[in-house]
């Protein structure tokens, strides 16, 4: 999930890039503070995970 | 003969109940990942807290220590009552104080080694003096996965578009 401005503006599925390794990008076009946010979700056991990270734009 | 012995019963049980004496009382503790193996040392460990559920009091807290444990056990074979899945995994073992049973509430929190990614479980039990909870001990399960995002830091737009690129590394707790 791509947010910007407070707001979620795309979702993006990530790509297996290896052993526990997942990848994926965004293209955006207007400049500022932007966080991705990365979950998982296991439907079988119902284990969720989520990780963080902020990309500024400039 | 029969008043004398019932007298002598009560009076040894008044006694008894007027030593309000702490017995030492072990108690292992184990952190499992949900639809995985038991949280130790590779991953940080698990914080332990153990907590006298009436007053709030701290009576233990540390970390589990030790491996994940046996793959085939945990992960492959049926499990049966009373059979063990915990043999040579992590744990957290520690002796209490206790003059009576003593409801205790047993915080985990894990995994340290991803701190963003801690997951809080907790339960609660009676602690009885002098009764060990050892072996298999408390197995308390965490659920979810560390997720770990990447991504630069800065992005700079080219032609009215900038690309984020982005990763992850997603791990059973």
């Amino acid at each position: 999930m791509v947010k910007y401005n407070g707001k979620i503006i795309n979702t993006v599925p990530l790509s297996f890039a290896g052993p526990s390794t997942f990848q994926g990008q965004t293209i955006v076009s207007a400049k500022g503070n932007y966080e991705i946010i990365v979950y998982a979700f296991d439907s079988q056991t119902g284990n969720t995970g989520v990780g963080k990270v902020k990309v500024v734009v400039n | 003969m029969k008043k004398v012995l019932i007298a002598a019963m009560l009076m040894s049980g008044i006694f008894l109940y007027g030593i309000s004496e702490a017995v030492p009382t072990k108690l292992v503790i184990r952190a499992k990942s949900k639809d995985a193996k038991f949280i130790g040392t590779k991953m940080g460990g698990a914080i332990v807290t153990v907590k006298d559920s009436a007053t709030g009091k701290v009576l233990a807290e540390g970390l589990t220590e030790g491996s994940t444990g046996d793959t085939g056990k945990i992960m492959m074979q049926p499990k049966t009552r009373f059979g063990s899945i915990s043999s040579g995994a992590a744990k957290f073992e520690t002796s209490i104080n206790v003059d009576e049973p003593t409801l205790i509430t047993i915080d985990v929190d894990a995994p340290v080694a991803t701190k963003p990614n801690m997951i809080r479980s907790s339960t609660q039990m009676w602690l009885i003096p002098g009764k060990d909870i050892t072996g298999e001990g408390v197995i308390i399960e965490i659920p979810g996965f560390s997720v770990i995002a990447r991504a630069p830091e800065t992005v700079s737009i080219t032609n009215n578009k900038a690309v984020i690129p982005f990763q992850s590394q997603i791990v059973m707790i």
